[in-house]
């Protein structure tokens, strides 16, 4: 699901390894854009381009692991891919660590790096799928009234209707009827798909990966 | 001699003069006497002078006698005196631990008077030189007899030399000599005159002494060696990054190349930028490599005579790409002035990069207020040749200050052998120059070293 905006962000202080760089994404025409230092992608970086971000971990200025926590605090979601000169292997457990999707040493196999900015490109568009389908469950959610809220809180833990009437102190009709209303407006037809939304819409937006992060 | 013999001359004329004196002074006396004496006709008178006439004479005897007694005596002591003081001379030539010589003008150094020295310097003995059987100049070594003779030759008069010989037992001795060339006014004939003495002794201290020298220096090259192989130790992390950005450019140039032939159509202009740039790079290594190849190189201490910004520009070269890892920056100002120096230039150029690394290090996990800059900058005045590298670390303490240029006085945070700095003062002093360090007002320190330059003769 390849979204044909998606950019790759190459900030590295070497112009050589940069220029280079942009030749081998030229092979596999992929958009590109090269950055000298990390302070010069965040001034030129906006949020609305997609893709993801090769970087070396060392630069001077601000290095790699800087200009991730840079990105984590503005909320931006670009996976990055590290590259490092030589056996930087702290710095880039650490990269990995904070939610690097992978690192590579220099010289890398060009179809090693080619491999990840795919995958990187794969997951960053799913992640985006799916936190525009986040999005759209919590507005759907927001619909519901505070009854119906209730209701769902409590369906999708797995009470039953009878429980729930009582709890409400209302009668168990009226909570099939919330029920069914919920049902509707967040477009499911089985309490397995309900659970789901519930669980999906409880992750936090800017997660990028629920199954790639370390908790 | 001839001295002595006109001062008794003139002693025995002195004392002829108040003889004849007395004498004459007696017979008028007599004379006088008498004619007092002397009735006119009196006949007798001769008998009555008599008297006069004895006591004249007899005082005229002793005074005669006197004299004889005194000047024999006089004329004793003066040969007494004179043969002691020709024992002392012969005594003083005899036991002379040299010789005192006079000889022929010639290569072969024909003697005419050899003093008794040369039995014992050459094992020959005096008689077969004064003889002629044997010959200084034969007994010279063959590679100094040449050179000796030339030297006596081009002289204008006065020489002095030092050569070997090889004595009567085949032992080799040094020899100095000191003489002149002597010539006779009318005739033109020309001897030589001087001393000769030994001096294996001194020449084999003065040998001892070289070689101790150079003993020394060998330690200092290995030492720098050591230094300069630890150095390259620890820059191999910022030259393997150097070297790994150009290599993983060559080869995503090459990989891209390749993809660009699989491609159709082929994209001809892509592929040759790719090459092109490819090609840039390689050489871009190689510089690499060349920045540091003489770090590790065994090299010779030759001294030469060079210009000395041109190696400064090569070290910091070398170093950035270790300040580049760590996040500094190196401001070069190097004097645009051609500033020649007699120097080792490997040795120069390990001085400075031990001082950019020193530098370096003191900037390194510490938070430098004024930012991260190393100033490197060379002067020349008429006389000397200064580098200075400030750096914007710490102050150096009072504390540290007197062990700085001691070896092993590394600060504990550092691993390195703790040579660097005694390094660059042996080095430094050898090249009669100055280390020095002060601290600055950028909250670091400045280290500065000078060797004194090579005065330009045709400028």
């Amino acid at each position: 699901m390849k979204s044909s905006k998606q950019k790759v962000f190459i900030v590295d202080d070497d112009e050589s390894v940069r220029d280079a760089m942009g030749f081998l994404l030229d092979t596999i025409d992929l958009p590109h854009r090269e950055y000298a230092s990390a302070a010069e992608f965040l001034e030129h970086y906006d949020d609305s381009e997609h893709g993801c971000l090769v970087a070396d971990i060392r630069m001077p200025g601000m290095n790699g692991l800087q200009l991730q926590q840079e990105l984590k605090d503005r909320n931006v979601m670009l996976p990055i891919i590290f590259v490092t000169g030589h056996g930087d292997i702290p710095m880039a457990v650490q990269a990995m660590k904070n939610g690097a999707i992978d690192f590579l040493r220099k010289p890398f196999r060009e179809q090693d790096l080619l491999d990840r900015i795919q995958q990187a490109l794969e997951h960053e568009s799913a992640a985006r799928d799916r936190k525009l389908e986040r999005h759209r469950i919590r507005e759907r959610i927001e619909t519901l009234t505070p009854r119906e809220k209730e209701v769902f809180e409590r369906v999708v833990t797995g009470k039953a209707n009878k429980v729930i009437a009582a709890e409400l102190e209302i009668s168990e009709r009226t909570v099939e009827v919330h029920r069914s209303q919920v049902m509707q407006k967040l477009g499911v037809r089985t309490l397995a798909d309900l659970v789901r939304k519930k669980l999906e819409a409880d992750q936090p937006l800017t997660t990028l990966s629920a199954s790639r992060r370390p908790t | 001699m001839p001295h002595e013999t006109a001062e008794i001359g003139r002693f025995r004329r002195y004392w002829l003069q108040w003889v004849a004196g007395v004498a004459v002074a007696c017979a008028i006396l007599g004379a006088w006497y008498l004619l007092d004496r002397q009735e006119p006709g009196n006949a007798d008178w001769i008998a009555g002078a008599a008297p006069a006439l004895v006591f004249a004479v007899l005082f005229a005897a002793v005074l005669l006698v006197g004299w004889i007694v005194y000047t024999n005596r006089k004329i004793r002591r003066q040969a007494a005196a004179l043969k002691l003081s020709e024992r002392r001379l012969a005594s003083v030539l005899e036991n002379l631990p040299g010789i005192a010589f006079r000889c022929d003008y010639a290569p072969n150094w024909a003697a005419e008077f050899f003093s008794a020295g040369c039995e014992n310097l050459s094992g020959y003995p005096r008689q077969d030189f004064e003889t002629q059987r044997v010959f200084w100049g034969d007994l010279i070594a063959p590679d100094d007899r040449e050179r000796l003779w030339r030297e006596i030759q081009d002289s204008n008069g006065a020489f002095e030399s030092e050569y070997r010989i090889a004595t009567r037992d085949g032992e080799q001795k040094w020899m100095w000599t000191r003489g002149k060339v002597r010539t006779s006014e009318p005739s033109g004939e020309r001897w030589l005159e001087g001393v000769i003495v030994e001096v294996t002794e001194e020449k084999e201290a003065a040998e001892a002494h070289l070689a101790a020298q150079r003993e020394a220096s060998d330690l200092r090259e290995s030492l720098a060696q050591v230094d300069r192989l630890t150095l390259l130790g620890e820059m191999a992390a910022g030259i393997a990054h150097e070297i790994n950005q150009p290599l993983s450019a060559i080869s995503m140039y090459a990989q891209s190349g390749i993809r660009f032939l699989r491609q159709e159509p082929i994209k001809t202009d892509k592929l040759n930028m790719a090459l092109e740039k490819l090609s840039q790079q390689t050489h871009r290594a190689a510089e690499i490599i060349q920045q540091m190849r003489w770090l590790g190189g065994q090299s010779q201490a030759r001294f030469v005579e060079v210009d000395c910004n041109p190696l400064i520009a090569e070290v910091a070269l070398l170093a950035s790409s270790e300040a580049h890892l760590r996040g500094i920056e190196i401001d070069i100002d190097l004097c645009p002035e051609v500033c020649v120096c007699h120097c080792v230039p490997i040795q120069i150029q390990q001085v400075a990069l031990n001082l950019l690394r020193n530098a370096m290090a003191s900037m390194t996990a510490i938070e430098c207020r004024n930012g991260y800059h190393i100033y490197l900058s060379t002067r020349c005045t008429d006389s000397q040749f200064m580098v200075s590298v400030a750096d914007m670390g710490t102050h150096i303490g009072d504390d540290m200050a007197p062990t700085l240029f001691k070896p092993f006085s590394s600060s504990e945070e550092t691993t390195s052998l703790g040579l660097g700095l005694s390094m660059c003062n042996g080095i430094i002093a050898a090249h009669h120059g100055d280390v020095d360090f002060v601290n600055n007002n950028m909250g670091g320190v400045t280290f500065c070293f000078s060797i004194p330059r090579v005065e330009m003769e045709h400028s």
